[in-house]
This record gives C-alpha cells, sequence and structure tokens, in this order.
C-alpha cells in the first residue's frame, strides 16, 4: 500500500488471494466441522469477496492511481505541471 | 392575394398595350403613381420582415449568381423587380403570369438573404430590429426582448421563418399568422448570429429567471383545501414547527441491506442529492469505512462487531448473527451523535478481517448508520428518523454475485452457490425480519416482461409506509387508487422489452403502504423526463431534478431501470426528512 492511503491494484490482488485462500478453508471446514462453523466459513468468504469488489471500484474511482499525471503530482505537489490556479 | 391580383391586372394592362407612346405614358404614369415593385412587396401584409434590397446591389450581377438555375423564369422575374418592362412581343397566360409572381417573390427572398449579411443590410434590419418590428419573445421571463428573423434551413421549400430571441437563445414562430407562412430560406440561418456579432452593444444580458412549476405539493406535501381557511391553516403550522425547530440536530438514517446488494451504490446516490462527494476521513486509517462529505457521514455497522474473524472462525458463528454485534456500544454511539456529539468509533479492517484502533467522528448534519443490523435493536431503531430496507430477491441476488464474483480466481459457479446457501438460515433469521420495521423498502426482482434469466432487467418496487408524518409517498396518477400504466406508445416510443408502471395500495406486515414498481429499461434520455413528468409527490424541487440526478450518476449500476430511479427518489424523500425535521432549506445541487 503507498503510504499516501490510495487504493492500487496491488491492494486488490491480496484480497483476491485471500479469497482464493478462504474459499479452499471453507470447503475444508464444511466436510470437517458442523454446520455452524461451515457457514461461518463460508460467510468469511463472502465478506472477503464484497471487499475485493469494493477496493476494484475504489481503485477505478481514484484519479490518482489510474491517471498517471495525477500519481506524478501526488509525489512532487511543486511541479510546473501540477500548478493549481484559483478563478 | 387581392393586393397582388390587382397588381397583376395593372401588368396584364401594361403588358397588352402595344404602342410605344402610350407605354411610355404608362410608364412615366406608373412610375409616378405607383410604388416600386420591392417596395409594394415590402409593404404587403405578412412581408414585414423583409428590408427593401438596394437596386444597384440587385443590379450587380455578381450578387446574383447562382440564382438563375434556382428559379424558375429568371429574366422575367428580376425584370419584375426592377420595374423594367419586360419584352413587349411576350404574351403570358394567366397562370403563368402567377408562376412569375411567384418566381419573383423567390427570387427576391433569395437576393434577400445575400443582402443581410452585408453591412448595408445589416444596417437595415437594425433599424427594424430598434423598431420591435420582427415582434418580441413570447416567453415571460425575457421581458418582452425584440427578436430578429431567423431561417432553420437555407433552402427554400424546407421550412418557415422563425423568430430568435438573444436572451433565452431560442427560436419561436412569428407572433403574427400572415408572417408564419415565409420561408426562412429569405432569412438564412446565419443572420441572427451575425447581426449581434456585428453589433455586440445589443446583445441583451443571458436570461436569469428560471421557471420553477410551484404546485401545492411542493410548496407544502400535507394535503389541505385549496380554499383561503385550508391556506391560512397550512402557514400558521407551519409557524408554529419553526417556533419548535430542533436547532442543530442530527438527523439518522438507517440502511439494511445483505452484503454484496447495492448499498454502496444507494449510499452514493443518497449523498449525491445533498453534494460534495463522500470520502474516508481525510488522514486516518485507509481502510475506514465510513465515508463523510459535507452534509452527511456513512458508517458502516460492521464497526461494531465485538467478534473480529478469528474470533468468528472460533465460535462458529456468522457476521450475520446479533452476536457478533456490539449493540450497546453501536446504541451509545449512534445517541452521541444525534446529540451532537463526536464519537471514537472502532474500525472493523475487512481486508485483514481485524478490529483497528478507533477513529473520532464528529456528529454531522446528517447521519446515515448502513449493514446487516441497524434496525435490529430497539433502542438503536427508536434513534433512527428514517428506515430504508433493500430486499434483492434469491434469483437476482444470485445473478448479481455472479456478476461481480465470477471474474476472481478462485470463485466458481459451485462456490457462489454454496456461499449463498450457508448464509441464508442466518439471514433469514436476523435480517430479513428487519424489514418489517422499515419505511421505505425497495424490493428487486426479476423482471415479468419477458422471461430472463439472467437478471439483467430487473422489476423494483418501491413500498413506502403510509402515515407517517415526516414524508409523502410517491404516487402515480391518482393517490390511493391503482393505476397500470405503460408509457411507451405514441407520445413516447421505447425499445425493446420496454416499461411498465404499476401504483396502488397495499398491506405491509399488517401496515398500510403505497407500492410504486418499474418493470423495465431506460433507453434513451426522453423516456426518463417523460416518466418524471408522470409522477407526483416526488420531493422533486424542480422540474427534471430526477432526470438530472440520474444522468449526473449515470456511470453508476442501475442508472438505466428501476433501481436507480427508484433510489433517487428515496434520496429525495431523506431530503425532505431531513428539512422537515431542521426547518432548514436544502438548496438543490446542479
Amino acid at each position: 500500500m503507498r503510504s499516501s492511503g490510495h487504493p492500487s491494484m496491488k491492494d486488490v490482488e491480496e484480497i483476491e488471494k485471500k479469497v482464493e485462500q478462504a474459499i479452499k478453508d471453507a470447503d475444508t471446514t464444511c466436510k470437517e466441522s458442523d454446520a455452524a462453523h461451515c457457514a461461518a466459513a463460508w460467510d468469511n468468504v463472502e465478506e472477503l469477496s464484497a471487499a475485493a469488489a469494493h477496493k476494484k471500484v475504489a481503485v477505478q474511482n481514484d484519479p490518482i492511481s489510474t491517471d498517471p499525471l495525477e500519481q506524478f503530482c501526488d509525489d512532487n505537489p511543486d511541479a510546473d505541471e501540477c500548478r493549481v490556479y484559483e478563478d | 392575394m387581392a393586393a397582388r391580383q390587382g397588381r397583376q391586372a395593372a401588368n396584364s394592362v401594361d403588358l397588352v398595350s402595344e404602342s410605344d407612346s402610350e407605354d411610355s405614358e404608362d410608364m412615366s404614369g406608373s412610375d409616378a403613381d405607383e410604388p416600386s415593385w420591392i417596395s409594394w412587396f415590402c409593404g404587403l401584409r405578412g412581408n414585414e420582415f423583409f428590408c427593401e434590397v438596394d437596386e444597384d446591389y440587385i443590379e450587380d450581377d455578381f450578387n446574383l449568381s447562382g440564382l438563375a438555375s434556382q428559379v424558375p423564369y429568371y429574366e422575367y422575374a428580376l425584370d419584375m423587380i426592377l420595374d423594367n418592362e419586360p419584352p413587349a412581343d411576350v404574351m403570358l397566360t394567366d397562370q403563368q403570369h402567377e408562376m412569375l409572381e411567384n418566381a419573383a417573390e423567390m427570387l427576391y427572398g433569395l437576393i434577400h438573404a445575400r443582402y443581410l449579411v452585408t453591412q448595408r443590410g445589416l444596417n437595415a434590419m437594425l433599424e427594424k430590429f430598434k423598431n420591435c418590428d420582427f415582434g418580441r419573445c413570447p416567453r415571460v421571463l425575457c421581458d418582452g426582448q425584440p427578436c430578429l428573423p431567423v431561417g432553420t434551413s437555407d433552402l427554400p421549400g424546407t421550412s418557415t421563418v422563425k423568430i430568435f430571441c438573444p436572451k433565452c437563445e431560442d427560436i419561436y414562430y412569428p407572433r403574427i399568422d400572415y408572417q408564419c407562412s415565409i420561408d426562412g430560406a429569405y432569412f438564412g440561418t446565419t443572420f441572427p448570429h451575425l447581426m449581434l456579432m456585428t453589433y455586440p452593444m445589443y446583445r441583451p444580458p443571458k436570461a436569469t429567471g428560471k421557471y420553477v412549476p410551484l404546485t401545492m405539493q411542493t410548496l407544502n406535501a400535507n394535503r389541505v383545501r385549496a380554499t383561503p381557511a385550508g391556506l391560512q391553516a397550512r402557514s400558521r403550522a407551519r409557524v408554529c414547527r419553526v417556533q419548535a425547530a430542533k436547532d442543530g440536530k442530527t438527523v439518522v438514517i438507517g440502511l439494511a441491506a445483505d452484503s454484496g446488494c447495492g448499498k454502496s451504490t444507494f449510499m452514493r446516490r443518497m449523498t449525491s442529492i445533498f453534494g460534495g462527494s463522500a470520502k474516508p476521513p481525510a488522514g486516518g486509517n485507509p481502510d475506514s469505512n465510513t465515508l463523510i462529505s459535507d452534509m452527511t457521514t456513512v458508517i458502516c455497522l460492521d464497526d461494531y462487531h465485538c467478534l473480529d474473524r478469528k474470533g468468528r472462525a472460533e465460535k462458529g458463528v456468522t457476521a450475520l448473527a446479533p452476536e457478533a454485534q456490539n449493540f450497546d456500544l453501536m446504541y451509545e454511539q449512534v445517541k452521541a451523535m444525534k446529540e451532537g456529539k463526536a464519537a471514537d468509533k472502532p474500525i472493523y479492517n475487512h481486508v485483514t478481517g481485524a478490529l483497528d484502533a478507533p477513529e473520532k467522528i464528529e456528529s454531522p448534519n446528517i447521519l446515515v448508520i448502513e449493514g446487516l443490523h441497524p434496525f435490529y435493536d430497539e433502542r438503536v431503531r427508536d434513534l433512527l428518523d428514517f428506515k430504508v430496507y433493500l430486499d434483492i430477491s434469491d434469483e437476482i441476488k444470485f445473478a448479481w454475485k455472479i456478476q461481480r464474483d465470477m471474474a476472481e480466481r478462485g470463485h466458481s459457479l459451485d462456490s457462489i452457490k454454496k456461499s449463498i446457501e450457508a448464509r441464508k438460515p442466518d439471514f433469514d433469521a436476523y435480517i430479513d425480519p428487519q424489514k418489517k420495521h422499515a419505511d421505505m423498502i425497495i424490493q428487486v426482482l426479476p423482471t415479468q416482461l419477458v422471461p430472463d434469466d439472467e437478471g439483467k432487467i430487473l422489476r423494483v418496487r418501491l413500498i413506502q409506509k403510509e402515515g407517517k408524518k415526516l414524508f409523502d409517498p410517491v404516487y402515480l396518477f391518482d393517490e390511493g387508487s391503482t393505476i397500470s400504466w405503460i408509457p411507451c406508445g405514441r407520445k413516447l416510443t421505447c425499445s425493446f422489452p420496454g416499461i411498465k408502471f404499476y401504483y396502488g395500495p397495499d398491506t405491509w406486515y399488517g401496515e398500510d403502504v403505497s407500492v410504486l414498481e418499474m418493470d423495465g429499461q431506460f433507453d434513451k434520455l426522453e423516456e426518463l423526463i417523460y416518466v418524471e413528468s408522470h409522477l407526483s409527490n416526488t420531493s422533486a424541487k424542480f422540474y427534471g431534478e430526477i432526470t438530472q440526478q440520474m444522468l449526473k450518476n449515470s456511470s453508476f449500476p442501475g442508472s438505466n431501470n428501476g433501481t436507480g430511479l427508484l433510489q433517487t427518489i428515496i434520496g429525495l424523500k431523506v431530503r425532505e426528512v431531513y428539512e422537515r425535521i431542521t426547518e432548514k432549506e436544502v438548496v438543490p445541487v446542479s
């Protein structure tokens, strides 16, 4: 995660890996444990899938993550290209 | 027409006479008694828009280049316009003469169109403009602005002349009937704009007034008899409310929905009505679930989990179960914020599944709590001023989850199914029963218009509780009756499968409700505005506000169907609730 706190595709990939793992864990839990633990495991999968989807949307909507100029200006607010004029 | 025939009679007399002396006598007589053809033409009733073209402009053949091919009887028509005697040896029948008259008119019109864009032409028209010869703008808010003639085409025979208002920059039909049949090509499409560019001092200031339709319902949604007594009673009631105004209090809205049901889209639509963009608290935990905009703060109730992911896995408890929520803390903090105090609210990190350090949230104008259990605890429920429940049917939920997760590594149709089925018992036991407490419920179901397996076309129902003081339900045509409405037909063409509306009374868990339902999809902007203009009690502040909001958020999912429309309406209702509680007016955002 970039220190400025902007969402990036790296974060999305991190969560997606967790989703994959959670699905495997849910399958295992349902075989080995009772219905309650099985439900809790699949609920976990749902929570992580939702988080992945939200992160993807956040990256798409965040101009700093998608626009190279915005990324540059975020790192170098003093640069000539990044001057902002208030009317 | 009588005048023209008179002219024709006079001409035929000239034509049939043969002797030169008679001709010259007649000619000198004609010159002295009769006005020139141009003056006569411009003096005809209905021809007030025309200016008199300078004869030397017409006599210069260069200015007329290309017209010979457009006008029949060109030579004769030109002679007529310039009052030249036609060749004496030519005899024309009456019918040919009438055609010659028309040709002369067309020729003059086309020359006129070219003359208008010359300096002298502009001058001549300027005098007429200052004299208000072209009429005034019919629009009330233009204050009688003098207009200019304009054509919508430069080709003769296409359309008639219109008048252009420089203030509202729109075109209207000429004010006098007789003027309406003049061909627009005799003025051209350029003329008024060239005129205003040449004489910028005649450009009026832009039309500032905008007509806001006001009806009894917009002024005050409580229906009252339209009698002087009724109106007086209503204005008195308003004064009483102002005196009892709870200034500075926070309005609390609750939104309940399962995961993956479009809560975030709904939140964005709602906050868009109040303006500004909702962002996580600046400089805080990047995984915060809270969104803050100018007037609203949205809190995610997952932050009140008392069991984190590890804890729930150990105990075999889902996030849907009440055992995983700290309702005491939820009640305490929502109460504090409602009373104007800040709260140090925990953060549930959806990525790590752990509870992070708390963040400080200030009390906002409008507090929205969204999550799985906003109406579960009675104490919290009583703090809510307005409650919304998103009820998504099983088939649609399944379709949406497929759309969301199928592209994910690891997910398959099978895993999505298992996930939904495993959560269903807890969902049915703890979440679903909350819907009876909501003030408004949005139900999303598969369409009934066509057999649709993929859940692309949606039937969306807005269920509105009756008898609430803080809002009035939206209705179609006649409140309390049952209406089935297909807007597509003669006035509006829709693409397949079209749109169908339903409105009617019903009961919901023992309480009276009104249901407004939309099945189908919007394809064009005009469908949306057409539908909006037929809905009543929408709480929109100006005609087209709903359409404007839908356009503003056209990238959000559901913007072309009932979810977008009805969620936008709920957003307007939230604004109405806020205004009724605080007695403050919210200026609509453009």
